[in-house]
Parts: C-alpha cells; sequence; structure tokens
C-alpha cells in the first residue's frame, strides 16, 4: 500500500523512509521515547490503550513509528502491526529483573513471525538511571541475542527521560536501512 | 445469555436498560471488565472490555463509543438463524482521569448502558453522571443506582405507534399529528394515580368526602378526555403533568431521576427500524462526496461497487458497497471513536434507505471496533465497522472498501476478488456494452455532455440525478430527516426494481405479485409499484443496476426484505391494490385515460374503507411531499364519478384523526371544492 508513492518521494526528495514497530513490556517506557524522539522533551505518559503511531525525521529519514500497549493481554495483537515493519525497537526495562525472562520470551516470539524475518532489531536497554540497571551487556545476555544469527541487532543503553542514547539508536537503524 | 432466555418477552419490553457494563484498564494487565450489572451479558468479557476503552482512550479526556451486542452472522444459505436474544445497543463513556498520586498516573474507566433502545443517546447525560460517581464509589452499588433509575423512566404513556403512524408523524409539519393518542393515555395515567392516591387517603382514615371527591373527579376527567385542550388546562392547575400544548409531539418527554438530578429525556417518537442513535448522514454525505476516485487505470473495475465504471460518484461506491453486502471499514485516525462511531450508524441509514426500507444493516454493524475485534468481524461475510487504527488500512485483505474519514476518500481494496458468474470476459462485457448503450441513451437526451474519448461520462448515469438532488439538498441546508427521505426513495425505487428483475429472468420472485409485475406494462391500476410506467425506461433502469442487483439478491437484506414483503402482505390492511403505485400514477403520469383514473379512484374508494386503511393509505401519502394533493385533483375531474369517490374518500379520510389534520392542511380551494362538492353530493 502506497509503495508506489513513498518510492516516488524518494527519487524526488532522496529521503528514506522507514516503518519502525516499537514493542516491549508494559512499562518499559515505550511511550516516553517516542514522545521524546517526536518533540524533544521528557512528557509524563500514562499507559497506551492501544496504540500511538508518530512520524519522527532524523538525519533526512522519516521514521514511522508504531508504540503498541503492552500489557500481556493485549500482546497478542502485536502481530496485526507487522506487515510492512522494516525495523522493531524492542524496549528493556533495565531495572526490571525480574520480568526480563518475560522479555526475552516475548521478544524471541515476536521476531520468529515469518513476517519480521528481514526486519533490523534495535534493542534499548532502557532506564540506565536506576542505580540497580542492567548494563547493556548484560541485556543482551539475558535476552539471549547472541544465538540470533542471521538478524542484524544492537543494543544500546538509553534513558527515555533525559533522551540520552535515543538519537544513537536511530542512527544506527538509519544507517541500517536497506533500500529497496 | 442462558439467565435472559428465562425472560419472557413481554417482561423484557417492560426493561429500558437490560445491563450496565464497568470496565478498566488495568495498568499490569489492560482492559478488564470490572462488573456487569444485573448478570453477564454472556458475551466475553475481555471483548467487551477492548470494546469499552477504545485505542487511544489515553490521549482524551472522555471518548464515546458505541457497539452491539447479540449481532449473528450468516449461515451457509445467507440466512440467519431466527430467535436468540434480540439485538442489544450499547452506549459506552469512557475516561481518563490523571492522578499523580496514582501508579503510572493515570485512571482509565468506561460505563456502558446496554438497551434494546435505538434512541440510546438519550442515555448520555446519566451515564456521565454515574461514571462521574463511579469515580468517587467504585462498587456495583453505583451500576445498580444507575439501573434502578434507568429502568424507573416512565414510558408508559408514550404512544405506540404503528409503523405506518410513525411514517406520517415523521413527514407531518403537524407535530401534533397524533395529539389525541398522547391525551388519552394522560388521562388514563392521572385517573390512575389520582386513585392510587386517593386510597392512600382513604386508608389513612379521612373517608366520606374524599369518595365523593374521587366520584367527581373520576367523572370530569372521563368527560374531559374528548374534548382535546380541556384536559391540559384542568390538569395543569392539579397535577405535576406541564401543560400538553404547544408541545412538540415528535417526541415523548420524560425524565430519568438519577441520584436527586432530574434529567430531562426527550424520547424520538419517528424512528425507523435501522436508525440508531443520533448521528449525521449528512456529515457521512459531505465527507466523502469531495473528491472522485483516484483513477485507477490498470485496475479492472468491480461491477458490485464501481457501477459507472472509474468515475463512479463516491457515495454511489459506498450505496453499492452497502447493498451488495460488502465489508466496509470506516477509519478515521486520530478521531475520536465517537465520531467513527457516527459514520457506521449513518452507513447503515444510508444502505437501508434512510432506516426505513431494508433491515439487516444494523446487524452487521460495528460502530466502534479495533484488533481485538477482528476474529468476529471477519466472520462476518459483509460487515460496516468503524475503526480508528490505521494497521486496518495496511491490511486489504480484512476489507473490501476503506473509507478514510481524514482524507474523505474510499479505496476499493486491490485484494477484492470478482464475483462469482458474471465476473470476467463474457459477463464483464456484456455489462460494460450494456452500460455503453445506456450512456448513449441518456447522452442523446443530453447534449450538452460529451463522451467523444469513449470513456462514460462521469456525470452521465442515472445515479447522477440523485447525487446532484442530494448535494443540492444538503448545500441548502436542508434538514437530516429530508436528506434521509431521498435516501428513503432512491433505496425503494431500487427495491421496485429488484422483483421484476427477478421476475424476469426466473419467472419468480419472492418480493412481489407475479401477476401484478406480469401487468408492469399497463400505466393504470393493475400496473406495479413505483418505476416508470413504460417499458423502456424501465429496462434501461434495470440494466443500469443490474450487477448491483445481481450483488443484492442473497445478502441479508434481501433475505430480510422477503420476509419483510410476506408479513405484509400478512398484516397489511389494504388489501389487492398496490397503494404506492397508485399514489405513483396520481402523482406523476400525465397520459392516463379517464377510465385509467376512474378506476383508480374507485379502487381506492373501495378498498380504502376502515381506520387503519385510512391510517395507510395517509403514510404513503407523507405531507413532505404534498400529502392529500395526488388525490384532490378528483375534485376537479370531468367525470361525476371521480369526483364523487373523491368526495366519498376525503370524508373517510377526515374521519381519522390524523386524516382530519391532512385535509385541514390541504390548500383552501381544495377545502372549498370539498365542501361544496360534499354538499352537492348530499342533495
Amino acid at each position: 500500500m502506497g509503495g508506489g508513492i513513498s518510492k516516488m518521494l524518494q527519487k524526488l526528495f532522496g529521503n528514506k523512509e522507514m516503518r519502525i514497530l516499537m514493542l516491549g513490556l508494559d512499562a518499559a517506557g515505550k511511550t516516553t521515547i517516542l514522545y521524546k524522539l517526536k518533540l524533544n522533551q521528557s512528557v509524563t505518559t500514562i499507559p497506551t490503550v492501544g496504540f500511538n503511531v508518530e512520524t519522527v525525521t532524523y538525519k533526512n529519514v522519516k521514521f514511522n513509528v508504531w508504540d503498541v500497549g503492552g500489557q500481556d493481554k493485549i500482546r497478542p495483537l502485536w502481530r496485526h502491526y507487522y506487515t510492512g515493519t522494516q525495523a522493531l525497537i524492542f524496549v528493556v526495562d533495565s531495572g526490571d529483573r525480574d520480568r526480563i525472562d518475560e522479555a526475552r520470551a516475548e521478544l524471541h516470539r515476536i521476531v520468529s513471525d515469518r513476517e519480521m524475518k528481514d526486519c533490523l532489531l534495535l534493542v534499548f536497554a532502557n532506564k540506565q538511571d536506576l542505580p540497580s540497571a542492567m548494563t547493556p551487556a548484560e541485556v543482551t545476555e539475558k535476552l539471549g541475542l547472541h544465538r540470533m544469527r542471521d538478524r542484524q541487532w544492537y543494543v544500546h543503553p538509553s534513558c527515555a527521560t533525559t533522551g540520552e542514547g535515543l538519537f544513537e539508536g536511530l542512527s544506527w537503524l538509519s544507517q541500517n536501512i536497506k533500500t529497496p | 445469555m442462558a439467565s435472559s432466555t428465562g425472560v419472557g418477552e413481554d417482561d423484557m419490553e417492560q426493561r429500558n436498560v437490560e445491563y450496565i457494563l464497568l470496565a478498566e484498564f488495568d495498568i499490569d494487565r489492560g482492559a478488564i471488565l470490572k462488573h456487569q450489572y444485573p448478570r453477564p451479558t454472556g458475551a466475553d468479557d475481555s471483548h467487551l472490555a477492548e470494546l469499552m476503552l477504545p485505542d487511544g482512550a489515553h490521549a482524551r479526556e472522555s471518548d464515546w463509543t458505541m457497539f452491539f451486542l447479540n449481532q449473528r452472522a450468516q449461515d451457509e444459505s445467507g440466512k440467519i438463524s431466527e430467535g436468540g436474544p434480540p439485538l442489544l445497543y450499547v452506549l459506552n463513556l469512557v475516561r481518563t482521569k490523571h492522578d499523580k498520586e496514582v501508579r503510572r498516573g493515570a485512571i482509565v474507566k468506561a460505563m456502558a448502558v446496554c438497551t434494546r433502545h435505538r434512541f440510546i443517546h438519550i442515555y448520555q447525560a446519566t451515564l456521565m453522571l454515574a461514571l462521574e460517581n463511579y469515580y468517587r464509589a467504585p462498587t456495583e452499588d453505583t451500576l445498580a443506582e444507575l439501573y434502578k433509575s434507568a429502568n424507573q423512566m416512565d414510558l408508559s404513556c408514550m404512544p405506540r405507534l404503528s409503523r405506518h403512524e410513525i411514517t406520517i408523524l415523521r413527514f407531518s409539519d403537524d407535530q401534533n399529528m397524533f395529539e389525541e393518542r398522547f391525551v388519552r393515555l394522560e388521562a388514563e395515567r392521572r385517573q390512575l394515580e389520582n386513585l392510587a392516591h386517593e386510597t392512600e387517603r382513604l386508608e389513612i382514615g379521612q373517608s366520606d368526602s374524599v369518595l365523593t371527591d374521587l366520584a367527581a373527579s373520576a367523572s370530569e376527567d372521563s368527560g374531559s378526555t374528548t374534548r382535546r385542550g380541556t384536559v391540559s388546562e384542568a390538569s395543569a392547575s392539579r397535577m405535576r403533568v406541564p401543560s400538553t400544548r404547544n408541545k412538540d409531539r415528535r417526541f415523548f418527554d420524560t425524565e430519568i431521576v438519577y441520584s436527586g438530578v432530574k434529567l430531562p429525556i426527550r424520547v424520538p417518537m419517528t424512528v425507523y427500524p435501522e436508525e440508531i442513535g443520533d448521528f449525521s448522514l449528512i456529515q457521512l454525505l459531505t465527507t466523502f462526496s469531495g473528491s472522485l476516485p483516484a483513477a485507477s487505470n490498470s485496475k479492472i473495475t468491480h461491477p458490485h461497487l464501481e457501477s459507472s465504471g472509474q468515475y463512479t460518484h463516491p457515495i454511489i461506491l459506498l450505496m453499492n458497497g452497502l447493498l451488495t453486502q460488502k465489508r466496509i471499514i470506516f477509519l478515521g485516525h486520530g478521531k475520536p471513536a465517537g465520531e467513527v462511531s457516527n459514520y457506521v450508524l449513518s452507513a447503515v441509514a444510508l444502505g437501508s434507505g434512510g432506516g426505513g426500507i431494508l433491515r439487516g444493516f444494523a446487524n452487521r454493524a460495528f460502530p466502534y471496533t479495533n484488533l481485538t475485534n477482528l476474529d468476529t468481524l471477519l466472520s462476518f461475510s459483509g460487515y460496516i465497522a468503524g475503526v480508528t487504527n490505521p494497521a486496518f488500512e495496511e491490511h486489504p485483505e480484512w476489507w473490501d472498501l476503506l473509507c478514510n474519514i481524514n482524507t474523505g476518500k474510499i479505496t476499493v481494496s486491490p485484494a477484492l476478488t470478482m464475483p462469482s458468474g458474471s465476473s470476467t470476459g463474457q459477463g464483464k462485457s456484456q455489462a460494460e456494452s450494456l452500460r455503453r448503450s445506456l450512456d448513449s441513451v441518456t447522452l442523446s437526451r443530453n447534449r450538452s455532455f460529451s463522451s467523444r474519448d469513449g470513456k462514460p461520462d462521469k456525470w452521465n448515469n442515472l445515479d447522477t440525478e440523485f447525487i446532484q438532488d442530494l448535494m443540492l439538498a444538503i448545500e441548502r441546508h436542508y434538514g437530516e430527516v429530508a436528506i434521509r427521505a431521498k435516501v428513503e426513495n432512491y433505496v425503494r425505487r431500487f427495491m421496485s426494481l429488484v422483483p421484476l428483475y427477478e421476475y424476469e429472468h426466473t419467472g419468480m420472485t419472492k418480493l412481489g405479485d407475479p401477476a401484478l409485475i406480469a401487468a408492469a406494462d399497463k400505466p393504470g391500476v393493475d400496473g406495479y409499484s413505483i418505476s416508470p410506467g413504460d417499458k423502456e425506461s424501465r429496462e434501461r433502469e434495470i440494466a443500469f443496476y443490474q450487477s448491483r442487483i445481481d450483488g443484492f439478491i442473497g445478502t441479508q437484506a434481501y433475505h430480510n426484505a422477503v420476509a419483510d414483503y410476506q408479513s405484509m402482505q400478512a398484516s397489511s390492511f389494504i388489501r389487492g391494490i398496490d397503494i404506492a403505485h397508485m399514489v405513483y400514477c396520481l402523482r406523476n403520469s400525465t397520459n392516463l385515460d379517464v377510465n385509467e383514473v376512474e378506476a383508480i379512484y374507485r379502487r381506492l374508494d373501495e378498498q380504502v374503507v376502515t381506520d387503519e386503511q385510512v391510517t395507510e393509505l395517509l403514510a404513503s401519502l407523507p405531507q413532505s411531499q404534498g400529502g392529500l394533493q395526488p388525490l384532490a385533483y378528483g375534485f376537479y375531474h370531468p367525470s361525476p364519478a371521480i369526483r364523487l369517490y373523491t368526495v366519498r374518500l376525503f370524508e373517510k379520510i377526515e374521519s381519522n384523526q390524523a386524516g382530519a389534520r391532512y385535509v385541514r392542511s390541504t390548500n383552501f380551494f381544495h377545502q372549498c371544492a370539498f365542501s361544496n362538492l360534499r354538499h352537492a353530493f348530499a342533495c
């Protein structure tokens, strides 16, 4: 849908467009990241009912970011957002050691879907400001990312409220986006 | 669900509200259904909760959603199983309250009313108060109080109007058309109240004087019911019932007393079967009439939908989709769910002919829905659904038509397959050639249009007049009722073609009387329905709508129409003549000869005798279309017989309460003619 138009636009303006799906357990900081990227300010967010979708332009790349609510009952709906997704941003609450296994299970379930087989994976090890936060290396290990051999992935530490690490993550995405 | 089957139909009739629901967004678990009062609805809990907490609820202070319960998908044969619990309409209010004190900063709660009342919007104010109360007192008692208050709303003095009476009132300028019915019920009520009141006093012990009072007031009441006006004056001083004069009787005024607050309620009296809630068809029409569909050169046009090729007007595209039971999505990304619902309810009214001609659209309407309901949605062979999630746009395999509220564009799904049978190749080219020949016919009539490039001109088909008429009416600020009436006439006309087409192709039809259809070429008494009299134009019209009719046959609305036709045949008061056709002839035909006209008046005079029959006749003569005007011409006919029939008919009409108002509202000359002729014939 609209593929022809976006390709034409790319030719005209040299802009890249990228569809991004942002998932993660509830209260991981997805919506805060979205609005920090969009507005460059820290907004107080409340739990997302359904989804948010915003367009963020960074370094000539137009990121279409879908932020979908993370409560376990609504996770089965995530699959409806897979079609056409070029990159997955998986957000992890680095302070939540109790649920890191749950996060790993969800992540593996998402990337094993056929529609997600080609997409990039960016993991934000979020909430680095918490004193007990897991390091990116720890998160990498606990999520079992080393076992993902056929996929380009990248883990970056972040703090959504200050914005630290977010644009570095986007840079990685814009550099690795496959031009169709 | 099992519990509700035990309750008798009559018992259900008494209840205004069936269930009250409460859902909230649990920050750990997502949407959950907290309470169902007085008992579970039988629907899946998490489903209900998801529908009550629409996408994006966190981003706005409050939102309204609507959805229905007990909808049934079609079975293999295309029919809907009869029986089972009735369709319930659910009005839901969701509210997000920011609160720094609570974890994650906000509380999202939603409360819903489930009712059989199609005028579901009357509960809005009460629901707002109740949800507010629930934030303060989050217990089931709050739901119980709302349930009790809503069910105490008194509708016992609301006259139950028949379908014909609804039509009469709906299109009348006289808002007091059925005044007597209200007055009678109110008087009965007062008498009952007085009796109860007096009995109470008797029990206390003040006996003798009261008894005489009672007798006096009872006789006064019974005496005054026959005289319009006096009752209201007498009562105004005595009872809390306000004066009934100058009241708009197209509504019934009552109230809901909820937690000490009296909320005035206006129940509309003229609601058609497929009109639900307080929607704006005008909004739907203006949103989607702006842009012509993007010319997609490569694509083959779908015969059911794009009846005029790629230049099909978007509203006609939508109408075709509705009538041929396609899967239709209204997408309003970033819009309140309440607004999206409005479009779906309007589409229901559009397809059903202003809500009054066809049935079955509400059963497959999902005014607000979301991804959680996807499986249910896809189990319906055709649906009309409102969503706010743009993910639907990316899945054309889920829908046939997508109406984007933000852009005003209607998209035909590229995944839509051609209908079997008349699909590609032969059938297609046949339809194409028919259409082309049609175009040339219309073209020759209207020289200002050219189609030299071979393309069908976009303003050049039988639907054009309808669309132009609608748009002009909207431009001139016509009201909802007038716009819906135009849609009603359009769908009625389409429905008059279906049996002709069926009869022509299969030799039989369940939507009309074959004997009348066979005689369709006769313009007079025996003619059929409201299609134009001459064979050529009728065939042209049928040819034009052929693919739409093909697509319509077998839909839920089609099966309902068959059932309705049968039951109408059984319950109709006027037998053996086609009133709609006769009225059509009198109104439109210029070439009737004297014998035909005489036959029409004679048959009307013979068949229309009883009060019910007069009411039925009046219903096909809406005041907004001139009322008795077409009949009144009979007063001036050279034939004395016709004049006599006309007078006799008018006398019968005048003895009907609504009919008397009809007669009074005809112009002065008709009234003079009536009284003069009556005099002449009496002598």
